[in-house]
């Protein structure tokens, strides 16, 4: 009788001890096996904030908004002055409210499809019939908005006269996609990256797209990796895990530029970080209806200081509520608020306000009490210190701080607030955007009635929508704002911001946009 | 005993419902509308109430709680819990797709907080008094008093940055995980490493070791057969327990590590209030905790026969 080859009798616990430290130890060895690298020569790995895509179809704009990753291209580019340049259309010309493009020859989608009007057509009536949120109003653009003439010649005709469609369209949610392609599936575009693989929350991979028509990028493949984690993101990048991150938290800005291997760049001011007043409060919101109390608190606020300190130096003083570029020669025309505490005691004092017992101004009884909301990004050092500075001249500051968007949003729609801290984009190039977005009586956003001055502000913006000469709409727009800022003080801007990279040495080619979502990444190329 | 089993498994049911209506008030009465969330998330524009509105509608949120919550739960019993309003996909499947990722690190965390407590609480017991039970002692306390993610980051900073061993973030790879499960269970091994110290101190004390020791066995023998077992029962009881809180301590820890589990599944879906997220994340959890809660009872009473015994003449009655 042949004897078994092992007793499973001989198994003890020490056998088994034995057993399990190999496994340990086998697992560690593979486990440890080094660290990834960012990528080779041809591949950079982005480190970026969350996953904010939307993947439902017909809404979906995968690779192109909230984060473009140049899969897809529009007609028309924004440059980094906000100008409007060439890109899949090559002109266009106008004739009264049509708009007439005529596309670029020899262009074909990454999938293989040339570039021919149909895709414009197809692309256009899959935004608005997707558009039940009704985000394409701003354009004015209906189903029956576009039309074919020729093969490389598309009409535009949106419902309601729009002198900004240039402008606007050059927003990645117009990316031109190919007919009877669905970007939650995949999106299939004329970029020079095509997309290899989407994992929700995990990463987003792409690779050079060898149809571009233009000059193909520096890099064989592109990859964004979600590290939704400020600290791990800056983690990743040290650990040459991340090639480039995105959004580095100020404070950690100056301990990468002191790291050799890497550089930290920063982005042209692409918003402005101000103060929205409520003047339309009900009470108790209703203190700052009085234009002197409202100039007060901009006279009181050292945005200097703010900037230097608390910042460390990561912004710029501007007076406008968008970059200035927007307004061209016209920006001089906003002066902004100066830094003037006595003038501010001096208003206050104007109105009755006079200081209390523990150094709170009262009138009638009444405390001069402020609430103030703010974007859940802004940190509680910046809320503080406005509310120290606003304390300096007797005005006690509540600060209601939002966990998240939704609980900021519910707070100000309910118009529960004196003070809003926002810091809003600009990503088109049309310079009436934010004042009419956000001011005009007659906007379709539900926060404007907090804010709207009416009258003489409305006519501004109507005049300024109505022409079609951009030197004209960037001077109606620099009127606007000197009407928000300097006369009514309805808001404080505080300072323009800036997008701050950080990426190892070796990058080159790389040009930071104001704009994230019209940032170019297919220049970037890796030094050998 | 099989009676008692499933008695056991009939009380979930009004626990569960209890769970349902709790997750559903909590998600629903949180400030915030997912319609203006969604709104925002297709554009930089802000919406407008007409924009809203059509959301509203879309998504039945004009409808009033006790109906929807009624809808829901309807649902949820026939194993449907909704589509996320965030992702478009059924929760359930959104659920099955990252619960995995959830249950390896934690799996791993108990096999590395095993690992590490039951050594070292037997060490310090049977060394008592020694510099070995003294720095276990502050170890277990060390463990569980770092906050997992300021722990989280130094793990990272020593074998990532400094070793270069393991990667920062990220699921690629074997070693990806090694990292969040030894954040996760750290904390874990320190609360099981006291509990085995203190428990077997008590077995040790107890008359049948003495009688054991008496008949001239070896004092590992004495440890290893007789003591061991005995002392093991209440860490089995608490390791079950501490396996469910691994499962939801998961969350913190996978928003440092970026990994794609059911933990920053639930922290998106609540910046976007997708309701039908949160309430199948919250019911779902919950069936999982007190399952685990149920399987340790019914373990419990499966290694000790006193329990058994006890539960027979209970039944019986």
């Amino acid at each position: 009788m042949l004897e078994p080859a092992f007793n499973f009798k001989q198994i003890n616990h020490r056998s088994i001890g034995r057993l399990l430290i190999g496994f340990a130890l086998c697992f560690l060895l593979f486990a440890c096996g080094g660290n990834r690298q960012a990528g080779n020569e041809d591949e950079l790995i982005i480190g970026v904030r969350a996953d904010d895509y939307v993947v439902e179809p017909l809404k979906s704009k995968l690779g192109m908004y909230p984060l473009n990753v140049q899969i897809c291209e529009p007609l028309v580019r924004i440059t980094p002055d906000y100008s409007i340049e060439p890109l899949l259309a090559t002109r266009w010309e106008r004739h009264g409210n049509t708009w007439r493009f005529f596309l670029r020859p020899n262009v074909v989608f990454s999938n293989g499809q040339p570039l021919r009007s149909e895709a414009g057509r197809y692309t256009f009536a899959r935004l608005v019939k997707g558009d039940r949120a009704g985000i394409y109003q701003h354009t004015y653009l209906g189903e029956n908005s576009v039309s074919v003439v020729d093969e490389l010649t598309v009409d535009i005709t949106p419902e309601r006269p729009n002198q900004h469609l240039l402008e606007q369209i050059g927003h990645a949610n117009y990316s031109i996609i190919a007919p009877d392609t669905e970007p939650a599936a995949l999106p299939v575009g004329t970029g020079p990256f095509k997309l290899v693989e989407y994992r929700r929350g995990e990463w987003l991979k792409t690779e050079r797209n060898e149809l571009y028509w233009g000059e193909g990028p520096g890099l064989q493949r592109l990859t964004f990796r979600f590290l939704p984690d400020d600290t791990t993101r800056v983690l990743a990048l040290q650990a040459g895990e991340a090639g480039m991150i995105l959004d580095v938290p100020r404070e950690q800005a100056a301990t990468l530029r002191a790291q050799a291997g890497t550089y930290v760049i920063e982005a042209p001011v692409g918003r402005v970080a101000a103060i929205f007043l409520n003047t339309h409060g009900k009470a108790p919101y209703d203190l700052l209806a009085n234009r002197n109390l409202r100039r007060a608190i901009g006279s009181s606020i050292d945005r200097r200081t703010l900037i230097e300190k608390v910042w460390e130096g990561n912004g710029e003083l501007i007076a406008t509520i968008g970059p200035r570029a927007m307004l061209g020669d016209y920006a001089g025309l906003v002066q902004g608020f100066v830094f003037d505490k006595e003038q501010a005691t001096h208003l206050l004092a104007q109105e009755g306000w006079l200081p209390g017992t523990d150094g709170v101004r009262v009138r009638n009884g009444r405390r001069l009490t402020l609430t103030m909301i703010a974007w859940p990004e802004f940190d509680t050092a910046t809320l503080e210190f406005i509310q120290a500075q606003l304390a300096t001249i007797g005005i006690e500051l509540r600060i209601v701080r939002s966990p998240d968007s939704a609980s900021y949003q519910a707070r100000i729609e309910a118009g529960e607030f004196d003070l809003d801290l926002e810091a809003p984009n600009q990503n088109d190039g049309n310079p009436m955007f934010l004042p009419a977005l956000r001011f005009y009586s007659k906007s379709s956003g539900k926060t404007v009635r907090h804010f709207a001055p009416g009258g003489r502000f409305d006519a501004i913006i109507e005049a300024g929508l109505e022409t079609d000469q951009r030197n004209e709409t960037m001077r109606r727009s620099a009127e606007a704002q000197r009407l928000l800022v300097d006369e009514e003080a309805i808001t404080i801007p505080l300072a323009g911001l800036k997008r701050i990279y950080a990426m190892r040495v070796d990058l080159r080619g790389f040009t930071p946009h104001p704009s994230l979502l019209n940032q170019r990444w297919h220049t970037i190329t890796i030094q050998r | 005993m099989k009676r008692y089993v499933l008695i056991r498994f009939l009380s979930l049911v009004p626990l569960w419902l209890g769970i349902s209506m709790l997750a559903f008030l909590l998600s629903n009465l949180a400030p915030g509308d997912p319609a203006t969330v969604i709104a925002h998330r297709l554009s930089d524009a802000p919406p407008s109430e007409e924009q809203i509105a059509t959301l509203r509608r879309e998504y039945h949120l004009d409808d009033t709680l006790p109906l929807r919550y009624a809808r829901w739960l309807g649902s949820a019993a026939q194993g449907d819990l909704g589509i996320s309003y965030r992702t478009k996909e059924p929760v359930l499947m959104e659920l099955a797709t990252h619960f995995p990722a959830t249950l390896q690190i934690a799996c791993a965390a108990l096999v590395i907080a095993l690992a590490i407590a039951l050594p070292l609480g037997v060490l310090a017991a049977v060394r008592r008094g020694s510099w070995l039970d003294h720095a276990a002692r502050v170890g277990a306390l060390l463990g569980a008093s770092l906050p997992s993610y300021w722990l989280g980051y130094l793990l990272i900073l020593l074998f990532a940055l400094a070793l270069g061993w393991l990667p920062v973030a990220g699921r690629d790879g074997t070693g990806a995980m090694i990292l969040p499960s030894l954040t996760l269970g750290l904390g874990t091994a320190a609360t099981l490493a006291r509990l085995t110290r203190s428990s077997l101190l008590e077995v040790l004390g107890e008359d049948f070791v003495r009688t054991a020791r008496a008949k001239g066995l070896s004092e590992w023998a004495v440890l290893w057969h007789h003591s061991l077992k005995a002392a093991l029962l209440p860490v089995v009881t608490v390791t079950g327990i501490a396996f469910g809180h691994l499962l939801g301590g998961a969350v913190i820890v996978e928003g440092i590590f970026a990994w794609p589990g059911v933990g920053n599944l639930l922290i998106n879906s609540i910046y976007d209030r997708d309701y039908p997220m949160i309430q199948g994340f919250v019911l779902f959890m919950g069936a999982v905790f007190t399952l685990l809660s149920t399987a340790v009872d019914l373990s419990y009473a499966w290694i000790d026969p006193r329990v058994r015994y006890a539960n027979k003449r209970r039944i019986g009655r």
